[in-house]
């Protein structure tokens, strides 16, 4: 008969190997999971390998693009800028078409004043000036913007500021030109001579410009002022026998 | 689509045919008049799209042609841009006073008045 303590031995030894058995297989279930986890590691680390090397394939593709788009910005702005300026251009050849077309409309001296007066108005923009002409050694006064009339009346053709500012060459902008001789009136902010060749046969002597102005001349000013010199010349010329 | 027509109106022969060349570079029908009486007339006999107006004109000038383009029905609702002479607040104000929807001043500038026109005209 065995006694009673063999038994509770016996009875913790299969306890203890059940357990031992139990840890076992909870070792064994660990292990594979283990496994399966570096296995899965293993392939996320692939795809992660694979997603960097997609990233930076894609940020150079990206820089690439970025590249043609910076490319596509500058010549859309160098298309913009020269589309503005053909626009400016047209604008300038309109302004000297529609100036030479009605300066040389008529041979009626009232209507070339009216045109030379709309040219410095509407184009130049100016609306306090003088148009004076040449008689003798003298140039009279024979147009004026009729709100703003002129001080000046009469302009000696020898010795004057018109006379020095125009001594030779195209029309003389304050500030932009030198003053040499005689002094310049400080209201006179540009004079625009009229030649028949070389001959000094009149001028335009413009005063306060508009507000808007800024008191300054761009280039399509200086243009229809070059313009006015000789075609003013000429159509005031031509209208002399119907003065 | 029809081309929308504008309506420039000036009495200065020069910058009538100015105008009429900037905005005829455009797609749009120009129909131009020599004072404000003769733009109400052509206005209300067949409305334009748009009228581009100076300030200065005799019998009837582009304050008192605007003031009568919305007092008429077929007509009141019209954008009417004015060109003047002179920019400074008190003129530009009896502009909109008279219901002008904008201004450019002269020397006109084209590319502003070209903008302003299609702004008005919703393009």
């Amino acid at each position: 008969m065995t006694p009673p303590r063999s038994g509770f031995v016996q009875k913790l030894t299969a306890s203890a190997q059940k357990h031992a058995e139990e840890l076992f297989e909870q070792n064994e279930r660990l292990k594979s999971l283990v496994a399966s986890l570096e296995e899965k590691h293993s392939l996320i680390s692939e795809e992660l390998s694979s997603l960097r090397d997609e990233r930076d394939s894609l940020r150079t593709e990206r820089g690439k693009l970025k590249n043609v788009l910076d490319e596509a910005l500058a010549q859309n702005r160098r298309d913009i800028e020269r589309s503005a300026l053909v626009e400016q251009q047209c604008t300038s050849l309109a302004n000297l078409y529609v100036a030479t077309f009605k300066l040389h409309g008529s041979l009626e001296r009232q209507e070339v004043l009216s045109a030379i007066s709309e040219i410095v108005v509407n184009l130049v923009g100016c609306e306090n000036f003088g148009v004076f002409e040449r008689t003798g050694p003298t140039l009279k006064l024979i147009g004026e913007f009729p709100t703003h009339p002129s001080t000046i009346k009469e302009i000696s053709v020898e010795k004057s500021f018109v006379a020095d500012v125009c001594a030779e060459g195209g029309p003389w902008i304050a500030g932009r030109d030198a003053v040499t001789g005689s002094p310049v009136p400080e209201d006179v902010t540009a004079v625009i001579p009229l030649r028949l060749r070389s001959e000094l046969t009149g001028a335009i002597v413009l005063f306060a410009l508009l507000p808007q102005k800024g008191g300054s001349f761009g280039d399509v000013d200086i243009e229809l002022m070059d313009l006015l010199t000789a075609h003013a010349a000429t159509a005031l010329y031509a209208s002399r026998p119907n003065a | 689509m029809s081309k929308k027509t504008l309506l420039v109106v000036d009495d200065s022969p020069t910058a009538l045919m100015m105008n009429t060349m900037l905005l005829g570079r455009q797609p749009y029908n120009i129909v131009s008049a020599k004072d404000g009486q003769e733009a109400v007339d052509k206005a209300i006999a067949s409305p334009p799209d748009l009228v581009v107006m100076d300030v200065m004109m005799p019998r009837m000038n582009g304050i008192e042609a605007c003031r009568a383009l919305r007092q008429n029905e077929s007509t009141r609702l019209v954008p009417v841009i004015l060109i003047t002479t002179r920019g400074e607040e008190e003129y530009v104000a009896q502009g909109f006073a008279a219901g002008c929807n904008d201004y450019v001043t002269k020397p006109v500038n084209a590319t502003e008045l070209v903008a302003k026109v299609r702004a008005l005209l919703g393009e």
